[in-house]
């Protein structure tokens, strides 16, 4: 009885009890055919990319190249393509941002009446599909004389981009603890410190989730790109479309490939922050 | 979000100088959505309203579409896609986030897994998804292989391809949600269900299920909102099949028939507001709804 | 011999390199409430999980109502349990949140509202039957989850630290319940908690657990007044306890050596041996002045009065013995004693008890902190 030690004991022990061994298999078998169901393009596309003679019939491309790359970067320039690309979904994340996180910071933690209507205002730009007012835009994005700007496209695409914001960041506000504040207040902090020091480092996690649901949708957004953009405003989506239209699908796949890479690094990166379910997670309120 | 914080959220009280504050926090947005979407809208709701003649506002546009079999046809298929995919998510979503949650070995890699269609271009994923199911394609290769005799499967260009790719681009949104849901249950109650009696199937259906369901519900919702509107896909792989906005586009710029174009627009938006409106009744709070 | 409903036997359980259970035996009879007593840690509630399917020990094995369970899911074991958080359906009303093990048994809708309606009544929720349990108090609450654990007549009902959550007042009432109920209703129960006055009054046995063993299995009264090891003498009630030497041992008597004082104590197992360093445990109830005659060489044990607190139906006081070891001492108010006075402790032969000290260290410990340290023995 006398050499007991008392290490700590776990913290979580299984609630949910283990699979019996045919549900693991089926259990298995479900991701390992998600796991091929999602990968599949990506598999296409490099084979694609990297090979040549690849149509008709074949199994495998007959030869391995960099032509495309080659064709990629100088004929379709795509080193500006990606710039407009990334420029302009740079700057859709600051309008969304500047715009949604007031916006959510007040339907959070202000007293408002009609709070559901305001919100459903809000979000209903993502309520039909961005063609219907595509045409819209076109013809009045021409009247501003937006067409053609980077910042012109930003703007169509943060009408998009913003709802993800405000949605994000409201259930982030909320769930930001007031004793905090309050606490922050008693030790003699005014409010732009509290907002700096407390709020800031709380609500980071929601603005990271924020910011990259505002980038993918303006990385991804075709139809309102389509509308409003100019030969000094390629993005990528467009430039790739054109690309298949013309027949050139080993290029796009080229294409993309340059895309993906910088896509999976900053997956890889983000993965250890954010656990991807929550961040739509704290959205239940549709 | 627990009582503890709701109770700790400040209501503060309504000085002057607070309501003032708080509308110039409101007024960015509002101001923003008004004038490049809503100004937007309006513009594409008066251009419907054009006659090909240059008269006066008229509804010949609605008119021919909703009499026209073509037209309502197109609605069909667009909806159809979109509850399609929907479901597929749906039921892609609920067994996968039931097993994700055991937390079995990999499934950190899964959980990544559900981003990608998200961070690669739908045009992309599009093209990737036609060359693997194409008729020469490892897919069909595979498949000839393993079922003697059977011919390929040919799905470009079929509904069932387009459900296979929507499913494929839009799914992620639902399975999210989804995930987050069926984690964020409390596994006491699922215990105290299972100590009642209740088997495997009994709890899913009874606990599990309702409980989840407010999350599988926002997550389908913009599934099917973005399948709906699916432009880049189906004009690579749709082939013969042109979903509204398709035919939207085709209309507008191919023909410049602009007033058609705003019209069926206008259908479009009327159509999958009344979807929504009839989805979120039909699936109310469990509070409200539970037979016994 | 009435029939054994619950058994476990030879639990070991372990999470990575914890160890949980180390080897648990355990028999319930019919009717019985059975309370797993100790602190966090102590392997009680990995026991009550085996028993509800919620873990597969790794060996061993549980037998509910004469046949062995050890592989049979949770939801075919026919147990009842009472949680901790309560873990009620929220999307359920109370009467479907009772009902609902009848429903999953497949019994019609009328007859399962009624017996579900039968068992509110008698936790006395009458009337709340269509609230949602977020609309009820944490009492409340409780008590929906003591319906639903019974509704269906189990063969075992099993509680979870039911009480913990709950403010102090409710739970002296929501003890009352318990008891209450099963003496109405007679089921078998096993029952979980680190709270000793709990544990005392609600239990027909208690097993006192520490580090996944049961250090002893008795009745209330064994267990406080003839605790079996230095931890379950620590850990049930409050104890003083002093360091001394042993100076004989004869019948299972012990006289230790405390300072200049001698002490009778009983022994349980771990008994000092001649010579060997004590660690003796009193109860402050057991404690008097002694008789003002006996003189300077007598050998009783001498103690300073430090503090008195007037605690309402008696004075409680602190004093210090010869090694500045504090005791506590429980008197009624004519027994007056004066503020640094010396006074003279006499204690009833066989009501302190003694272990050896080396086998008690750890275990005082465990029952008082972990990181506590015991004093070293003193020299006689």
């Amino acid at each position: 009885m006398s050499e007991i030690t008392y290490p700590i004991a776990p913290a979580a022990t299984r609630r949910v009890p283990r699979l019996p061994a045919l549900s693991r298999i089926l259990a298995y078998t479900l991701l390992l055919v998600f796991l091929l169901y999602v990968v599949s393009p990506f598999v296409a596309i490099l084979t694609m990319a990297f090979g040549q003679g690849w149509f008709g019939g074949r199994l495998f491309p007959e030869i391995l190249t960099l032509r495309w790359f080659e064709w990629a970067v100088n004929v379709t320039r795509i080193p500006q393509v990606l710039g407009n690309s990334f420029l302009i979904a740079a700057l859709c994340v600051l309008i969304s941002l500047a715009i949604g996180v007031p916006t959510a910071w007040a339907i959070a933690r202000r007293r408002i009446p009609a709070k559901t209507l305001l919100l459903t205002l809000v979000l209903l730009p993502k309520t039909i599909p961005p063609i219907t007012f595509a045409l819209g835009a076109s013809r009045e994005f021409y009247a501003l004389g937006l067409v053609n700007t980077h910042v012109g496209v930003a703007v169509a695409h943060a009408v998009l981009a913003m709802p993800f914001v405000v949605l994000i960041m409201t259930a982030t506000f909320e769930a930001l603890d007031e004793r905090v504040f309050e606490a922050g207040r008693v030790c003699g902090g005014g409010w732009l410190r509290n907002a700096i020091h407390l709020a800031l480092p709380m609500a980071l996690p929601g603005l990271m989730a924020a910011t990259l649901f505002a980038l993918i949708t303006s990385l991804n957004e075709f139809t309102l790109t389509l509308v409003t953009y100019g030969p000094g405003t390629l993005t990528l989506t467009v430039q790739t479309y054109l690309a298949i239209g013309d027949g050139f699908q080993e290029v796009a796949s080229a294409i993309s490939v340059i895309l993906l890479l910088p896509s999976l690094v900053l997956l890889v990166l983000i993965q250890r922050q954010i656990r991807p379910e929550a961040i739509l997670g704290g959205v239940k309120g549709l | 979000m627990n009582s503890a914080s709701v109770a700790a959220t400040p209501r503060r009280g309504n000085g002057g100088s607070d309501r003032a504050l708080t509308i110039l926090m409101l007024a960015p947005a509002i101001a923003y959505i008004l004038a490049f979407f809503a100004y937007p809208l309006g513009v594409t709701f008066l251009t419907s309203l054009e006659s090909d003649l240059g008269l006066g506002p008229t509804l010949m546009q609605y008119q021919s579409i909703l009499t026209s079999e073509k037209y309502l046809g197109t609605v069909w298929l667009t909806t159809g896609l979109a509850v399609g995919t929907t479901i597929l998510s749906v039921l892609l979503a609920v067994p996968l986030a039931l097993i994700l949650r055991l937390k079995m070995r990999g499934h950190r890699f899964i959980r990544l897994l559900i981003l990608t269609p998200l961070m690669v271009l739908a045009l992309i994923s599009a093209l990737g998804l036609l060359i693997i199911w194409d008729k020469n394609g490892w897919l069909n290769r595979l498949f000839s292989q393993l079922v003697p005799g059977g011919g390929p499967l040919s799905i470009d260009y079929t509904v069932p391809g387009l459900l296979l790719f929507y499913t494929w681009l839009y799914a992620p949104y639902t399975i999210l949600t989804t995930l987050s849901a069926v984690e964020g249950l409390d596994t006491n109650v699922e215990e105290a269900a299972r100590v009642a009696g209740a088997s495997p199937w009994q709890l899913f259906r009874s606990v599990t299920l309702p409980l989840s369901w407010p999350g599988i519900r926002s997550g389908s919702i913009l599934t099917f909102l973005l399948a709906f509107g699916a432009f880049n896909v189906p004009i690579i792989a749709g082939g013969d099949l042109r979903p509204l906005a398709v035919v939207i586009y085709t209309e507008a710029s191919t023909f410049q028939h602009w007033a058609r174009g705003s019209a069926l627009a206008m259908v479009m938006a009327v159509v999958s507001l009344v979807v929504i409106t009839v989805y979120l009744r039909l699936s109310s709070a469990p509070a409200r709804r539970g037979p016994t | 011999m009435s029939e054994a409903m619950i058994e476990l036997r030879g639990i070991v359980k372990t999470f990575g390199d914890f160890v949980a259970c180390r080897g648990i035996d355990l028999t319930v009879r019919r009717g019985e409430l059975v309370t797993l007593l100790g602190p966090s840690g102590c392997g009680k509630t990995t026991a009550l999980r085996c028993i509800t399917g919620g873990l597969r020990p790794d060996s061993g094995e549980v037998w509910i109502g004469g046949r062995n369970v050890t592989e049979v899911p949770t939801h075919k074991r026919n147990i009842g349990l009472v949680f901790q958080n309560f873990a009620l359906f929220p999307h359920l009303t109370v009467l479907e949140n009772v009902a609902y093990p009848l429903r999953v048994r497949g019994v019609s809708r009328a007859e399962r509202h009624r017996r579900a309606m039968e068992t509110l009544t008698l936790v006395g929720l009458k009337g709340l039957q269509d609230r949602y349990p977020r609309e009820l108090s944490g009492g409340q609450q409780q008590r929906v989850g003591l319906a639903r654990a019974v509704v269906y007549q189990p063969t075992v009902v099993l509680f979870d630290e039911p009480l913990s959550n709950l403010d102090a007042k409710l739970r002296l009432e929501m003890r009352e319940e318990i008891a209450a109920l099963k003496a109405r209703l007679g089921f078998t129960a096993i029952y979980v908690t680190h709270d000793q006055e709990e544990a005392l009054s609600l239990s027909d046995r208690i097993a006192v657990m520490e580090s996944g063993v049961v250090h002893q299995i008795g009745t209330p009264a064994e267990v406080y007044t003839s605790p079996r090891t230095a931890f379950v003498a620590a850990f049930v009630g409050n104890p003083n306890r002093v360091v001394g030497r042993c100076v004989s041992l004869q019948d299972g008597r012990a006289t230790v050596q405390v300072g200049r004082g001698r002490l009778s104590c009983s022994t349980g197992a771990n008994a000092p041996r001649a010579g060997e360093a004590t660690v003796v445990f009193v109860r402050p109830e057991d404690i008097r002045i002694a008789d003002s005659t006996v003189t300077q060489g007598s050998d009783a044990l001498r103690a300073r009065v430090t503090r008195a607190a007037f605690l309402g139906d008696r004075t409680e006081y602190n004093v210090e013995l010869d090694d500045q070891t504090q005791w506590r001492l429980r008197l009624a108010h004519d027994d007056r004693l004066a503020m640094g006075e010396t006074v003279p402790l006499a204690v009833s032969p066989g009501a302190a008890r003694a272990f050896a000290h080396d086998a008690a260290v750890a275990e005082v410990a465990a029952a008082i902190d972990p990181d506590a340290a015991v004093p070293e023995p003193t020299q006689a």
